[in-house]
């Protein structure tokens, strides 16, 4: 298999940046997720890693071949590259059998019939999809339809897996089936594969590392648990999964710990980004589930006065929504909470950013 | 790894086969369209004919034409001509549209089809009907002298070309309408109806408003159509010396002993630029045209209006147009194929005979006009069809430099009136070295109907093509199919249906056309249009009858085939 280099990709449409110095290093056999929201330019960089679309600068080799380079000139054609790309509408043809669409690569490449059988009947096996060799594409349920999109890609053994939102159009319960499956087949396969979406759950779950991308550029790229318990940004920590931001004054910082101020007094410690500075305006994020009820003793906590707003009833959990200083603080918890409590929000799990960034997500 | 992959890092192959393909397929659509546009301006300047030695740049022909009175009774004939008949087919058109599909009119399915009958029927198969019933010399005229002493009526006058112009254009214009009137919300009538609207007056104000984008549309094209049509001025014209742009071309240029090809290049370049200004106006009337969008997508199953006390009355009004109209004069040709000659007077059973066909039939030359009349439509539909598809094909997905000059390229031939793409290939046969394998033989008639036709058969396959999502042809790419594998496997396949009616489009309007032939036929390359024509000038009816008659059976015979044989869907243009 392969690993994928890009270096300093982008790509204009006129005006418009699509991506802009996206740069990345997946490793033989890992399995990176591109997360962001619509827009974001995943697509386009998948587009680009499948050499459907051409960018304007950069350099890109899979598997020690160079397939762009915008100094040399050189770009390889899609055909020529040898990836497998697994579409959001699985893109399967109409007036094929299962057979033909998962033989046409096949055919293309010349491989004698026995053995393309052979080849066609292995890769529907991995999929568990043999007995429906015959069947149109129209004859077949979505997930079914994604399965042998799938299979139609790793009958040829190709390079890197590319997949754009394949679990998009499954409905809730086949998704986290075709999840988990999906995640047993590409360590079963040891394919590296360049995942595209924007769902942060399926990101978390099935990722050796993830990119968060927005507007254009990577904006994190790490581990899940790094991506979601140390967000580099306003945007990381709002965009994958839920988090407050707290707003307030920043009165010092010592030993990487900032002390906020909020507008009503109160304050609030928080690790401090390397880039907040004393003096400044802060975001103090922190995620729902961190935040518990001050005990009885609370010395050494870190503690904020809030008023009850809003209380839903999510079943296992129950979320609410506090005020104070003008910000909303959600607390996520089995446990009744009062109409006006001492919250603890643990210091480790308080971040300070600089509140540059215009807005909070 | 049992697959050799790809040696992707070593320098690419500048020209490749899909390379090949879509830089050829664009240099033929660039060659057909401008083949014949250079040789027809270069000639309006030059003074004397392109064929000729030692031309000599001029602008004389522009000063000859601008004040020969000839040529402006011309223009002003040929545009009062094409305001009569589009009002006509315009009124006939949507008028026919909304009582066939949106009310109880008696008989409305048989109605639907018999008003679309000319659009089956070449305009000059129907002017020669009209000829043998309503003309000087008539069935119904003489049949009415013998009543009344006159003939009530003058078939040779601006008035009736007008009439009959409108309705050839007239399906046309009814057949844009019934696609817009089928698709109308019913509660639009409904909700009219509640607030105690009478039908009448629920059909004139709230039914007709709707098709008016419709109505306008197909208006522009109709008009289009009226001026440059040949065959009505040319049969109802030309006897009382009415000529209009088109039969000037003609008259100047292939029925004179000394053609004045100054005259023709240039009224033909002042032809296409009015058709030209036009097109213009029809797309900005199209870009404007979204604003007017009151009906949904879905094809909703239209409740009928009740017309009350107007159902008869409407019945008998559009009974009598079928019938006078549309019926008679067809059924004048079939009958004055069957007889020697037609007098109120005598019986038919005395004069009838076969003789008329079997002179055609078994005459070579009328043989091979037919045999070459299929052939060619055969031979230019197929590669009119093949070169339609890879023009859509490269324009939309291709990433060839030129796919948007090439739509452009392939689209103009919608502003090129039949008789001036004529002109023009028969110039730029006089000038091009070599073409005269080209004019012996069919090829350059092939060149030409393709040219004229290529519009109509992008438009077929185009929509078709879009339906198709990208995706598709992404997915055979990163599988490892190049680009031509990917049209041969894919697209082509998934666009079956699209090719066939695109096929079936061409080859009807090349059996019925005539006007793009007249520059072109040589002995030994006639075609039943250009026959046709040479009858009627030798004023031999019977086999002018005739000749209609088997004209319209090659077209049923071969619709039969296209709907029942190879499943093509009714779709018409």
């Amino acid at each position: 298999m392969a690993e994928v280099i890009a270096r300093n990709l982008s790509r204009r449409y006129g005006e418009y940046i699509a991506i802009e110095d996206v740069s990345f290093h997946v490793k033989d056999g890992e399995f990176l997720t591109l997360l962001g929201p619509s827009g974001c330019g995943k697509s386009t960089t998948l587009g680009i890693l499948a050499g459907l679309d051409r960018p304007d600068e950069g350099h890109l080799s899979i598997g020690g071949e160079v397939f762009f380079d915008g100094l040399t000139g050189v770009f390889v054609d899609a055909e020529r590259r040898n990836l497998g790309l697994v579409f959001q509408t699985y893109a399967l043809w109409p007036h094929m059998t299962v057979r033909d669409n998962v033989g046409y690569a096949l055919r293309i490449r010349r491989i004698p019939r026995a053995e393309r059988e052979k080849r066609i009947r292995e890769a529907l096996a991995l999929v568990e999809m043999e007995q429906f060799i015959d069947r149109y594409p129209s004859q077949l349920s979505g997930g079914q339809q994604q399965r042998v999109a799938l299979a139609r890609t790793l009958a040829y053994n190709p390079r890197i897996l590319l997949l754009d939102e394949p679990l998009s159009n499954l409905d809730a319960k086949l998704r986290d089936k075709a999840r988990s499956w999906l995640r047993q087949l590409q360590t079963q396969l040891g394919v590296t594969t360049i995942f595209v979406t924007h769902d942060q759950i399926e990101a978390l779950a099935l990722s050796d590392r993830i990119a968060v991308m927005n507007k254009g550029r990577i904006v994190q790229i790490g581990s899940p648990r790094e991506i979601y318990e140390e967000p580099a940004s306003t945007f990381v920590a709002d965009f994958i999964g839920t988090t407050n931001l707290i707003r307030g004054q920043v009165s010092e910082i010592a030993d990487g710990i900032a002390t906020i101020t909020l507008s009503d007094g109160q304050s609030l410690r928080a690790v401090a980004r390397s880039d907040l500075v004393a003096g400044g305006v802060a975001l103090v994020a922190c995620r729902p589930e961190r935040i518990e009820v001050a005990t009885t003793d609370a010395a050494g906590q870190n503690v904020l006065r809030a008023r009850l707003i809003e209380r839903t009833y999510l079943g296992a959990r129950v979320l609410y929504e506090f005020g104070a200083a003008g910000n909303s603080i959600k607390v996520e918890t089995p446990c009744e909470l009062p109409e006006e409590a001492d919250l603890h929000l643990p210091v480790d799990h308080c971040i300070a950013f600089p509140a540059t960034e215009a807005s909070t997500g | 790894m049992t697959i050799t992959t790809s040696t992707a890092a070593a320098p690419q192959r500048r020209i490749d086969r899909n390379t090949l393909v879509t830089y050829g397929v664009s240099a033929v659509v660039f060659l057909i369209v401008a083949a014949p546009l250079l040789p027809i301006i270069y000639q309006s300047f030059i003074d004397r004919p392109i064929y000729d030695i030692g031309h000599e740049l001029t602008s004389a022909n522009y000063i000859r034409l601008f004040t020969s009175p000839e040529f402006l009774s011309a223009l002003q004939n040929t545009i009062v001509i094409a305001v009569l008949a589009t009002i006509i087919s315009q009124v006939v058109g949507a008028a026919g549209a909304i009582l066939v599909t949106r009310t109880d009119l008696p008989l409305r399915r048989m109605f639907g089809q018999v008003l679309l009958w000319p659009f089956f029927v070449s305009s000059l198969v129907l002017s020669f009907g009209w000829f043998m019933m309503y003309g000087p010399a008539g069935f119904l005229s003489m049949w009415m002298r013998t009543i009344f002493g006159h003939i009530p009526w003058n078939l040779y006058s601006i008035g009736g070309m007008a009439l009959v112009a409108g309705i050839t254009h007239a399906p046309l214009a009814m057949l844009y309408c019934m696609a817009t009137a089928t698709s109308i919300d019913p509660s639009l009538e409904e909700a009219a109806r509640v607030s105690g609207a009478k039908p009448m007056r629920i059909l004139r104000t709230v039914t007709l408003p709707l098709l008016t984008p419709a109505i306008v549309y197909s208006g522009l094209l109709n008009f289009m159509g009226a001026i440059e049509m040949l065959s009505v001025p040319i049969i109802l014209g030309e006897p009382v010396g009415i000529s209009t742009l088109t039969t000037f071309i003609y008259t100047n240029g292939v029925s004179a002993s000394q053609p004045d090809h100054g005259l023709v290049g240039t009224a033909a370049v002042l032809m296409l630029l009015l058709i030209l200004g036009l097109i213009f106006m029809q797309n900005r009337f199209l870009s404007g045209a979204t604003r007017f969008v009151t009906v949904g997508g879905k094809a909703v199953r239209p409740r009928i209006l009740s017309l009350g006390a107007w159902r008869w009355p409407a019945f008998t009004i559009i009974g009598l147009y079928a019938l006078l109209m549309v019926i008679l004069p067809l059924a004048m040709l079939l009958l004055r194929a069957l007889v020697r000659f037609l007098n109120p007077a005598v019986s038919i059973v005395d004069v009838f005979t076969f003789e008329h066909f079997t002179e055609i039939l078994t005459t070579p030359i009328y043989q091979r006009a037919i045999v070459n009349t299929i052939i060619v439509a055969a031979t230019a539909g197929g590669i009119g069809t093949l070169l339609c598809l890879f023009t859509a094909l490269i324009s939309q997905r291709s990433t060839m430099r030129f796919r948007g000059q090439l739509q452009y390229l392939a689209l103009f031939p919608k502003s090129i009136p039949g008789i001036v793409a004529g002109i023009g290939f028969f110039y730029a046969m006089a000038v091009l070295p070599g073409s005269e394998y080209l004019r012996a033989g069919l090829g350059v008639l092939i060149l030409a109907y393709v040219m004229r036709y290529l519009p109509a058969g992008f438009g077929a396959i185009q929509p078709a093509l879009m339906q198709i999502s990208p995706e598709l042809d992404r997915a055979g790419r990163t599988i490892g199919a190049d680009w031509l594998s990917v049209v041969g496997n894919i697209l082509a396949p998934l666009l079956r249906p699209a090719m066939l009616a695109c096929f079936t489009l061409l080859f009807v309007a090349f059996v019925k056309e005539y006007s793009i032939a007249v520059f072109l036929i040589s002995p030994g390359n006639e075609v039943i249009g250009s026959t046709l024509l040479s009858f009627w000038l030798h004023g031999e009816m019977g086999s002018v009858a005739a000749l209609c008659c088997i004209q319209i059976t090659i077209i049923m015979i071969f619709m039969f085939i296209a709907r029942r044989v190879l499943r093509v869907p009714a779709t018409l243009r």
